[in-house]
């Protein structure tokens, strides 16, 4: 499959964040930060409730990428963690690709957004 | 950028079992083809909160800014880990009413003996 330099990829939307989730990665990651698992706690940070964990959003980013492109290999994966998730909400991924090397590797420039349309991470995929 | 501690953290890890690797990719709804979950290293972290407790940070309210990771080589599972990090920058900007410290961390993580990946983590916290 040829790709040009402006070309968007197909966005990719994942099931609704829960606090189920956050616990489940919270274990199998072994993040137990209570920032992510305690609204108490979350709140004394100034936080309205848990928050995800900003390495699950990246994963789901980094599944969105190599579903995107099955044949090609990660070499490079950068996110920037814009603003918080909390359970209830729903991200998109988006993807446009911002450079193709004569060496058909690939620059993507990446982004996730909550249902609310806000930034929630946004970064670069390099791919070759 | 010069390094304001110049010492290296070097945790050996015992190997992951296919059944955490697995229960991981579970968990992030893994489904393609390619063997490693490009997020699998964030289970390596060790020598990171190895330097937060070695700097007097709490780890609990502390905020992720960024993340990066390059992949080096294969990552071969059930083969003993080696996390090898560095406190690469710190800096603290202070606001009116509280100050934000930035601490950023780079870590070159090794599967066995092959150098599967390098990352650099910016971990931000508010006093």
């Amino acid at each position: 499959m040829t790709h040009s330099e402006n070309d968007l990829v197909p966005s990719m939307t994942f099931p609704p964040i829960t606090r189920e989730t956050l616990s489940r990665y919270a274990l199998s990651s072994k993040d137990s930060n209570p920032i992510h698992l305690n609204d108490d706690f979350a709140r004394t940070k100034g936080f309205p409730s848990v928050i995800a964990h900003g390495m699950l959003l990246m994963a789901y980013l980094s599944n969105y990428v190599l579903e995107s492109f099955p044949s090609k290999k990660l070499i490079r994966f950068q996110n920037r963690f814009r603003k918080i998730t909390v359970p209830g909400d729903v991200v998109e991924c988006f993807g446009k690709i911002k450079r193709v090397t004569d060496k058909s590797q690939l620059i993507v420039e990446v982004w996730m957004k909550n249902q609310k349309n806000e930034l929630v991470i946004d970064g670069e995929a390099e791919l070759t | 950028m010069k390094s304001e501690h110049d010492d290296i953290i070097e945790i050996k890890l015992p190997p992951l079992s296919k059944a955490e690797f697995d229960s991981f990719k579970e968990t992030i709804q893994f489904k393609t083809s390619h063997s490693t979950p490009p997020t699998l290293f964030t289970l390596f972290r060790h020598g990171e909160y190895s330097w937060l407790k070695k700097l007097g940070v709490k780890s609990e309210g502390l905020l992720h800014a960024d993340q990066e990771y390059i992949y080096k080589g294969e990552y071969k599972n059930e083969l003993p880990i080696i996390v090898r990090t560095r406190l690469s920058s710190y800096k603290e900007r202070k606001g009116k009413i509280e100050s934000l410290q930035f601490y950023v961390f780079e870590s070159d993580i090794f599967s066995g003996e092959t150098h599967s990946a390098s990352s650099k983590t910016t971990f931000v916290v508010k006093k």
